[in-house]
């Protein structure tokens, strides 16, 4: 069978269409799927004189496209394991990165680390001490002489390791075979998009070491012999209009973006930008990896219509990297498809239909992809049928394989023939509504951060105890927008709670980049816990919404202590 | 371009940008304690960018803390043009 090696040399062979990597300095570069092969096998050659040998991991920081694809490709060529991880960013401090990726280096036992010597300037001697036993190469450095390599990697081979969660605290690495990879790359070339190299283009600006920007505009196309447009991700996030403008002028037929990225773009782009475009080339504009807002998606719409924006062109989708990317697709060309429930039925565990204005709105995400098998089931495992609320459990040829050297994750996650999910949701015949997130997970501008990481930090405050504090999203006014909110027992000091409320935001700020949007006091001895002592989170979130939460030091009696004490 | 003028530029986009008026903000101002995150920090740098017709390479906006950082980077852009 066929692996994403064997379908490269495919299009090397046959097909005369070019990725374009746009650089952050504004110029092009052209590469053929001929000459992609060849930089990748220099990449591979160069791989191995440093060492490395099959099977063995090769961890990538290399933010831009123009060098991550070759590289990643590289190593699948020469027979290597890639682990891409993604670069520093301009708020997190150093040092909880260069924690990072020492746990990711450590777990993966990565023989080797290839990144651009700007990078490794910047981490300068935190990357030493974050990687004893890797060999660091820097790209500029890494003997790239063209050899022809042979390496035909079998189906059970590992492809590639993508490690989940964005934080300190022990990052997983999902095992991906080429069996996996090669399954889902076709999938969602031929049955979720029936791309075709004669006609489509993709253009992307997601960060490539995240599943659907890898798995969907790295891996997947190549099956296709679909071409390319990768812009860098900061470049779309310093200006968001660069996103549509190269779908406007490569005639872009498909992209993929988080919900986030839509709004942005709604609120960032002017008028004077938009006023040359022409997108009716766009036939996919796909939306996953985070909740998806139907609102945020008519707004776009309406904003980009006369621009030649197709709202059919919406295609919601779901997946995730333990399943190599994508579970579900909407059905190419449909309307946006919403289903309006009650929400308080919802949280008991039914989609209701309801016409209320209060109704919760949910986007669907289409049907399984043929060959894999979605179901709901509830809290004891048993199968609940249509516009039942409960946990969304898949299994299917794309399925990882599990965690790196991670046997009890693995087992909780995988075991048992279904990949867990731990999203939550509802079918209503073949179409998939996702209601809720991860269980506790925190998903903000796309990415998930999991509380127990922000807990931790938080509870290095002065003032907070250890356990004794929550972090959730919700959504806060005025804007609506999801944001963090962490709530600790503690006490309200008099005139203390700007210096701890600093003190919070700072310590989650540098080792997430997150804002803290609403820090809430409350007394000790109240947050809700199970019966063995954890904190219950959503059970924290609801009283937060509802506003039964006991807060620390009423009002009013602040205000009269104050009163007798500048008396 | 001076730093006066430059740093008047910055307020004036942070305050379009996050559509909230920014009280105390000084050059010595800590990056981190404005309330920005890393994806209105990049929406920043844009704008900058974009006005001034510099480009700021990503590895030269990882190791800033104050205002007066982001603005010293951006002003050596403006030099080297």
């Amino acid at each position: 069978m066929s692996t994403l090696v064997h379908a490269l040399r495919h299009a090397a062979a046959t097909s005369r269409a070019e990725h374009v990597f746009l650089r952050p300095d504004g110029t092009e570069r052209r590469v053929r799927f001929d000459e992609l092969f060849e930089e990748a096998q220099g990449y591979g050659a160069g791989f191995l004189a440093e060492g490395a040998r099959p099977g063995d991991r090769v961890a990538l920081i290399v933010p831009d496209p123009d060098a991550f694809v070759p590289a990643f490709l590289g190593a699948l060529v020469a027979g290597l394991v890639p682990v891409p991880l993604y670069p520093p960013s301009s708020v997190i401090k150093l040092t909880a990165y260069g924690s990072t990726v020492s746990h990711v280096l450590r777990k993966a036992g990565a023989k080797l680390l290839l990144l651009p010597r700007s990078q490794r300037e910047l981490l300068g001697e935190l990357l030493t001490a974050a990687a004893p036993e890797t060999r660091i190469v820097e790209i500029e450095a890494l003997p790239r002489e063209h050899r022809s390599i042979d390496v035909s990697p079998r189906p059970d081979d590992v492809a590639l390791l993508q490690f989940t969660s964005g934080s300190t605290s022990a990052p997983k690495g999902v095992v991906v075979t080429h069996a996996q990879l090669a399954a889902n790359g076709r999938s969602i070339m031929f049955d979720g998009l029936r791309a075709s190299g004669d006609v489509d283009r993709g253009v992307s600006w997601l960060p490539l070491y995240h599943d659907m920007g890898l798995i969907g505009f790295v891996v997947a196309p190549i099956f296709a012999l679909v071409p390319v447009v990768f812009l860098p991700t900061s470049s779309f996030i310093r200006r968001p209009s660069s996103w549509l403008a190269a779908i406007h002028k490569h005639r872009g037929t498909i992209t993929f973006a988080p919900n986030f990225a839509y709004a942005l773009a709604t609120r960032a782009i002017k008028d004077r930008d938009l006023a040359g475009w022409d997108l009716s080339c766009l036939r996919v504009a796909g939306c996953g990896a985070e909740p998806i807002s139907a609102p945020v998606l008519r707004a776009f719409a309406d904003r980009f219509a006369p621009a030649g924006f197709r709202e059919t062109a919406y295609l919601p989708a779901y997946g995730m990297a333990e399943a190599t990317l994508a579970l579900s697709f909407s059905p190419l060309g449909r309307t946006l498809r919403t289903d309006r429930v009650d929400p308080r039925a919802l949280e008991l565990g039914e989609a209701t239909p309801s016409t209320d204005e209060n109704a919760a709105e949910i986007v669907g995400c289409g049907v399984a992809l043929p060959g894999t098998e979605i179901r709901i089931v509830g809290e004891d495992g048993s199968v609940l049928g249509d516009r039942k609320v409960g946990e969304i459990v898949v299994r299917g040829p794309s399925i990882a394989t599990g965690y790196f050297d991670d046997e009890e994750a693995t087992k909780a996650t995988f075991g048992g023939g279904f990949l867990r999910t731990g999203d939550l949701g509802y079918l209503d015949g073949d179409e998939l509504f996702v209601s809720g997130r991860k269980k506790d997970l925190i998903i903000l501008r796309g990415r998930n951060y999991f509380p127990q990481d922000i807990e931790t930090v938080v509870a290095q405050v002065d003032g907070i105890a250890e356990g004794g504090c929550v972090a959730f999203a919700s959504k806060l006014p005025p804007s609506d927008e999801e944001s963090l909110v962490i709530v600790a027992e503690a006490p309200l000091r008099e005139g203390r709670f700007e210096a701890l409320e600093a003190a919070v935001k700072e310590r989650v700020y540098e080792t997430s980049g997150l804002v803290v949007g609403k820090l809430v006091l409350i007394r000790r001895g109240t947050l809700p816990r199970t019966s063995s002592g954890k904190v219950r989170r959503a059970e924290t979130k609801r009283r937060f919404v509802e506003g039964e939460l006991s807060l620390s030091g009423e009002r009013e009696h602040v205000d009269d202590h104050r009163a007798e004490n500048e008396g | 371009m001076n730093n006066e003028e430059l740093f008047a530029l910055f307020r004036e986009v942070v305050q379009s940008i996050e559509k909230r008026p920014l009280e105390d903000v000084t050059p010595d101002s800590v990056i981190a304690d404005l309330g920005i995150d890393s994806l209105g920090m990049m929406e920043i740098v844009g704008e900058l960018e974009s006005r001034l017709d510099v480009m700021i390479p990503d590895d030269q906006l990882v190791k800033l803390r104050t205002v007066a950082d982001l603005l010293g980077v951006v002003q050596k852009r403006l030099e080297a043009r």
